[in-house]
């Protein structure tokens, strides 16, 4: 076993390490400095909403738009996708997703189906579950209400091809779940005229759980699911129209926004390239017995993938790496029935790995030895 | 700096507008003071932002860029309305 082996392959349902920036401003927070956000003057109060702002801006940045003001805080990406799905005016729409989606959207999506009127089409895709964007066109009529795709697969790491979906759509809305690609890909919400974009902040951007925001380009066209305190208008029972009120209504998750403040600023060294998780996934496929699932071109390859095997079931892989190797995978369906049928690892679903840039190349050279190791075990 | 000099308070729709326009006052070396919004003004649990008597001018030139919209009160009769210029409360 290396010593400094960092056995920590789950980044894909929840970074770790975190930088040590997101605990120093977590803890300031709630040791030192306290005081809501945007309802008081004095001074803990005051600085808890530059912190709230200034990251509201560092996040605008971070997803090339500058129309920060046009960002709401959430609780995550499920949060951000429920404020569209629920929020927008569907009725008598037909709605288009990915072959790849994450429970977070496709529960929503059949939510909103029972209660209302909308018709819901899987868009058509390659063996990988990338969109065919020759097919795309077929798909648009005067009914589409809007696009949902998930930037990067949870289950295989595929890329989709957001900029050219959203150039060929046009005027359809589109909204793009980053909660796997942000943080890895540059999203560029102004450049591409995306409509509404979906973040966490816990995976890639390396903040804590419990944060995340939405992006809204036309906040018009879109109704808030929740109304309440805001700190602004307080005399009127009616909900403040500009953003980022309309949508926050009561007290964020302060500790959390100081900490994904304490991830932005930081600056944490890429510790492998994306060269050497090239290698680890090409020593991965070499590997008999073992099935790869991962895009089907590299350059739509994120970096997460996942692997099957034939000489014993994914659960019993997924323990012995972690009993004999301390290797933490994660195991199943990843909330993405709709990705694992659309890959044909439906019902068993998969192993994902899924590394940080935390990892070294010789992590990723101890995982296949350990991989070896264990088909060698059942060989003999 | 004495009271004297903040007599001018600038009120923005929302905590947003008064933290942006107070980093850019500061970045641009103008004092400001953030206090509590006046009952006479509104009943919200906002914060105001006071600025200085003698740049009130420049300061307000340079806000208006900023796309934040304000109203520009006297401090000492709140009920002054002095500017609706740019303001959409």
């Amino acid at each position: 076993m290396m010593d400094d082996f960092n056995g920590y392959f789950d980044n894909a349902a929840t970074s770790f390490p975190k930088p040590k920036e997101v605990g120093i401003e977590t803890l300031k927070y709630l040791n030192e400095i306290g005081g809501p956000y945007g309802r008081s003057f004095y001074g803990k109060s005051l600085q808890v909403s530059r912190v709230v702002e200034y990251t509201r801006c560092m996040l605008g940045d971070f997803l090339g738009t500058d129309c920060a003001d046009n960002i709401v805080f959430t609780l995550n990406a499920t949060a951000a996708i429920n404020t569209v799905v629920k929020g927008l005016d569907l009725d008598n729409k037909e709605i288009l997703y990915s072959p790849l989606e994450h429970n977070a959207v496709m529960r929503p999506l059949v939510e909103l189906e029972k209660n209302k009127n909308v018709s819901l089409k899987k868009l058509a895709s390659e063996s990988d579950g990338c969109v065919d964007l020759k097919k795309l066109p077929d798909f648009i009529t005067d009914k589409t209400g809007l696009v949902i795709i998930s930037h990067q697969s949870n289950v295989n790491g595929v890329i989709q091809p957001i900029n050219e979906i959203k150039s060929i759509i046009g005027d359809v809305p589109i909204l793009v779940d980053v909660a796997q690609s942000a943080g890895h890909i540059d999203i560029k919400i102004d450049e591409n005229g995306f409509d509404f974009v979906a973040v966490t902040g816990h995976k890639g951007l390396l903040g804590p759980t419990g944060t995340g925001c939405l992006y809204i380009k036309e906040p018009k066209k879109l109704k808030q699911f929740m109304e309440g305190g805001t700190g602004s208008k307080s005399e009127s029972f009616d909900t403040p129209e500009y953003l980022p009120d309309r949508f926050e209504a009561g007290t964020p998750n302060i500790a959390g926004i100081f900490g994904l403040y304490g991830a932005l600023l930081s600056k944490p060294e890429e510790c492998h390239s994306f060269i050497d998780f090239q290698i680890f996934l090409d020593d991965v496929k070499s590997i008999d017995g073992y099935k790869v699932y991962c895009a089907n071109d590299l350059y739509r390859q994120g970096e997460l993938f996942s692997i099957s095997c034939s000489f014993t079931d994914i659960s019993n892989l997924g323990l012995l790496l972690y009993e004999k190797y301390n290797i933490q995978t994660r195991v199943g369906l990843h909330c993405a029935p709709l990705a694992h049928k659309t890959i044909n690892t439906y019902p068993n679903g998969t192993l994902r790995i899924a590394p940080s840039l935390y990892h070294s190349s010789d992590d990723f050279r101890f995982f296949v030895a350990a991989l070896i190791d264990i088909k060698e075990e059942f060989e003999s | 700096m004495s009271d004297n000099d903040y007599t001018n308070l600038l009120v923005f729709e929302n905590t947003r507008g008064v933290i942006l326009a107070e980093r850019e006052c500061r970045k641009k070396g103008f004092k400001c003071l953030a206090v509590p919004v006046p009952r006479e003004l509104s009943s919200q649990c906002g914060i105001a932002l006071e600025i200085e008597e003698r740049k009130k001018s420049e300061i307000i030139e340079f806000l208006r860029t900023l796309d934040k919209p304000f109203k520009v009160f006297d401090k000492n009769n709140p009920t002054k309305f002095q500017n609706n210029k740019n303001c959409k409360l």
